[in-house]
């Protein structure tokens, strides 16, 4: 090998991939690190605050944790009001993720516990305890970068049964596998740069709010009619035949994710106590007696209080199947006061 | 031990230091077959036992083929020798396949085998080396070449770690003459290499694998799908099937040239194609040009009439849809590839059908035209390729070809071209039609451009890679950053492997 001829392409190379690395690094600095967390999906940016949100100390106070559900259907002001009417001075803070389930709150628990409240109310609904293991991967990634490696790698062994490989090997990411995986954040960065600099929608002012405010619930602009209810219901259910949120006897992954979430906070003194959501009668009507049965079994099952409030409003207080209106959620907000004081005094 | 990994580079950079450090060229062949072997034990564990064993049974076999006395014996041996070669291809690849069609065809003859299926792995390359093997006995039966005296240096040829897993097809004779010198790293080798490992992972990594998520959504559940979507999911395969396949060529080729033992090169721009046969002279070469030796010709060619022309270029390229893999859809995709060629041969031997088709028109108006009409029939035949259930093959092609003008975006897959029909869709009429007759007119205009064609066609036959490669080193320096930089950016997550791994 001529070495005088040789060495310089060597050297080039390693140059090259020394330039394009930085490159790339001031790009994701300057572009994505810096970004607006409301650049990421809406979900994800709300899950990134609330990660956040956790890193303060919250002793005494009240977190409610769930889906959608949660988030149109409980007014964090107005239960404060309702607990301060009974001498009961709490924060309350709506933390409902859309599409949230035990499974996908797992990997946040260190972080939720770290911050100490003093009670966790979880408000599920059928669609949590079904067989869907779905899981928003990036909540996962974002969960564990904070972490040290000994803590991973413990979190992962309990978690092995919970989590497939793929999901593991996301939780266990090294910094530099996480500093390449930001390159899918360039496009979603890039784009509402060039959007920003036009005004921003109303919708998109609102959901600029919702990504940051856990005490606020998520209004919707429509209320459906109930012919629409119907129509929405018919075509998810084909027509009434199918029950969309089918619940077996067998403890599948998102009981487990359950049950190991009531352990985890009790173990850490953190009273939970559990609400089965209100959901509009029309989709209740479409939910099978066997799988009602083994929602309520289970629920029995996990030792903790646990409320039943799935056929408390008519469809009038829905803006659609599913979630609460202004009206429903006013009164719920309220219902939910007087669990929290019934459970915060008897607690004293 | 996949090309994009970091397994792999290290592999690559010991094997280059060490050829490097050993002058002799039967240490330096030793290590590249030790490393080949590494390198296919690390992709396929036990079955570097097959690979030895199919260098060993076709070397044996080329030196008895050579030493016969007698045409008889010649032939013989060759049989034999053929049969040894095909039976594990034709077990690992096809024994279920066969299994499926015996059972099969015994339920309507009101009696059922039920022969049970074999939990088999397909051995990664087995088609590829197999059919170097093969070629180094047949010419060496057709007196093309003289058997290798050296065992190591043919196991060397059946197993070089660059073309073993997913092709080129190599002939002995492009091969072996190279390890009769000492393998020297040479500048000009390591810039060729180097600029076509980047060119093919950025087209492997950055085209192919970005292309893969919107073809799956649609061929995953294709019939309720519409025309602009199934012709959107088509050309996406197309390209990414090309992409990916000459992207993993292009890096072999490029990890073959660092070492300085050169590789033939598999694909000539085939979506410039003007005819199918001439599609078959640029895409997947080797491939193409071992079937027309080795069983086209055999066949009889096109010596034997017309009619044998065709059938022999219709058995041919059944057995290259066969070589695919053992389903009914790469048959399909041969035989119509077949059928293409056929009607293409029966059609120019009427000189001047086409000037009859096409009357007085710009020699560039034409040669744009065949090259359209040429990829509309060779994207077709992707959706054979493509789309394994055949109910939903004759959906999507009925979707292609009786093209249903519905612009409806609504819960489309493709994301992002679902926007853009949905645009399309809410523009009136008349600036449909205004704006699809302006896009005409200018490429028109375009075409009948000399000047402008020139340069477009020059652009699009220039070989980038050579001219990347013979840059400067201040100006070569540019091209490895930028595509490092876009390999950076661009490359999904999640990458599926190589396409032509499963074949």
């Amino acid at each position: 090998m001529k070495k005088d001829t040789t060495l310089p392409i060597f050297f080039t190379v390693v140059l090259s991939i020394g330039i394009a690395f930085f490159a790339y690094f001031l790009l994701i600095h300057f572009i994505v690190d810096s970004a607006p967390l409301q650049n990421l999906e809406p979900e994800l940016a709300r899950v990134t605050n609330l990660l956040n949100f956790y890193e303060q100390p919250h002793d005494q106070d009240i977190f409610i944790l769930g889906s959608s559900f949660v988030n149109e259907g409980i007014d964090a002001f107005i239960v404060e009001d309702s607990l301060k009417k009974q001498n009961i001075n709490r924060s309350v803070y709506i933390l409902g993720i859309n599409a949230d389930n035990p499974l996908n709150r797992v990997s946040e628990l260190d972080n939720l516990i770290a911050s100490r409240p003093k009670t966790v109310i979880i408000g599920l609904s059928y669609r949590d305890l079904t067989n869907n293991t779905k899981i928003y991967e990036e909540r996962l990634v974002l969960s564990f970068q904070g972490k040290k490696i000994d803590q991973r790698k413990q979190i992962q062994e309990e978690f092995q049964p919970v989590f497939n490989d793929d999901q593991i090997k996301l939780m266990s990411q090294s910094p530099f596998d996480r500093f390449l995986d930001k390159r899918k954040y360039l496009l979603p960065s890039i784009v509402p740069l060039l959007r920003r600099g036009l005004s921003l929608s109303d919708g998109e002012i609102r959901e600029d709010l919702f990504v940051t405010n856990f005490k606020d619930p998520w209004q919707h602009e429509i209320n459906m009619t109930e012919a629409e209810k119907i129509d929405i219901l018919k075509s998810s259910t084909k027509n009434f035949s199918e029950n969309v949120t089918p619940i077996f006897e067998d403890v599948n992954l998102q009981k487990k994710a359950l049950f190991y979430t009531i352990h985890r906070l009790q173990q850490n003194n953190i009273s939970v106590i559990i609400i089965n959501m209100p959901i509009n009668p029309l989709m209740s009507a479409v939910i099978n007696e066997s799988s009602r049965h083994n929602f309520s079994n289970f629920l029995n099952s996990t030792g903790v209080p646990w409320y039943d409030y799935e056929q408390e409003y008519p469809s009038e207080y829905f803006t659609d199947t599913d979630h609460l209106n202004i009206a429903g959620r006013t009164d719920f907000s309220s219902k939910v006061a007087i669990i929290l004081a019934e459970n915060l005094i008897k607690g004293e | 031990m996949q090309f994009n990994s970091i397994e792999f580079f290290i592999f690559l950079s010991t094997v280059l230091i060490l050829i490097n450090c050993l002058r002799k060229s039967h240490y330096q062949q030793a290590i590249l077959l030790g490393g080949s072997y590494v390198f296919y034990w690390s992709t396929s564990n036990y079955f570097v036992i097959l690979l030895l064993f199919i260098t060993i049974i076709s070397f044996q076999s080329g030196e008895v083929i050579y030493h016969a006395s007698n045409q008889i014996r010649k032939k013989t041996a060759l049989a034999i020798a053929l049969t040894g070669l095909l039976i594990p291809l034709g077990f690992f690849k096809y024994y279920n396949f066969g299994i499926e069609i015996v059972n099969q065809i015994t339920i309507p003859l009101h009696f059922s085998l039920n022969i049970p299926l074999l939990d088999l792995i397909l051995p990664i390359g087995i088609s590829f080396f197999t059919f170097s093997a093969i070629s180094y006995v047949v010419d060496i039966y057709r007196g093309t070449i003289q058997p290798e005296k050296i065992f190591y240096r043919y196991a060397l040829f059946v197993s070089y770690f660059p073309h073993l897993l997913s092709g080129p097809i190599v002939r002995a004779g492009q091969f072996l003459p190279q390890l009769k010198n000492q393998i020297s790293l040479s500048p000009d080798n390591l810039k060729t290499g180097v600029t076509l490992i980047l060119w093919g992972f950025v087209k492997k990594f950055v085209v192919a694998d970005n292309c893969a998520p919107f073809v799956n959504a649609i061929f995953i559940n294709p019939t309720s799908s519409t025309s602009v979507e199934i012709v959107i999911a088509t050309f996406l395969f197309g390209i990414q099937i090309y992409c990916d396949f000459s992207g993993y060529i292009d890096i072999a080729l490029g990890a073959a040239e660092l070492i300085g033992l050169h590789l033939p090169q598999n694909f000539f721009r085939p979506y410039l194609s003007k005819n199918p046969t001439e599609f078959w002279r640029r895409w997947n070469v080797t491939l193409s040009s071992f079937i027309r030796d080795y069983i086209y010709i055999p066949l009889g060619g096109n010596r034997k009439g017309a009619i044998r022309t065709y059938l022999n270029l219709e058995f041919s390229m059944l057995l290259c849809g066969l070589w695919h893999g053992a389903a009914w859809h790469f048959v399909i995709w041969g035989g119509y590839h077949g059928v293409l060629q056929s009607f293409y041969k029966f059609f120019t031997k009427r000189r001047g059908f086409f000037p009859k088709l096409l009357p007085p028109l710009n020699e560039n108006f034409r040669l744009f035209v065949k090259i359209l009409v040429t990829q509309y029939f060779i994207f077709l035949g992707w959706i054979m390729f493509r789309v394994g259930n055949l109910s939903d093959m004759i959906y999507c092609i009925n979707k292609y070809v009786l093209f249903d003008f519905n612009f409806s975006s609504q819960n489309s897959p493709l994301w992002g071209i679902s926007t853009i029909i949905g645009m399309i869709n809410g523009i009136g009429l008349y600036i449909k039609i205004t704006s699809v007759i302006t896009l005409v007119i200018a490429v028109i205009l375009i075409i009948h451009n000399d000047y402008l064609m020139k340069k477009i066609i020059r652009i699009l036959t220039t070989d980038w890679t050579q001219y990347f490669a013979s840059l400067p080193i201040r100006h070569w320096i540019a091209y490895l950053t930028i595509m490092i930089f876009i390999l950076l950016c661009c490359t999904p997550s999640a990458s599926p492997v190589f396409i032509y791994y499963q074949f």
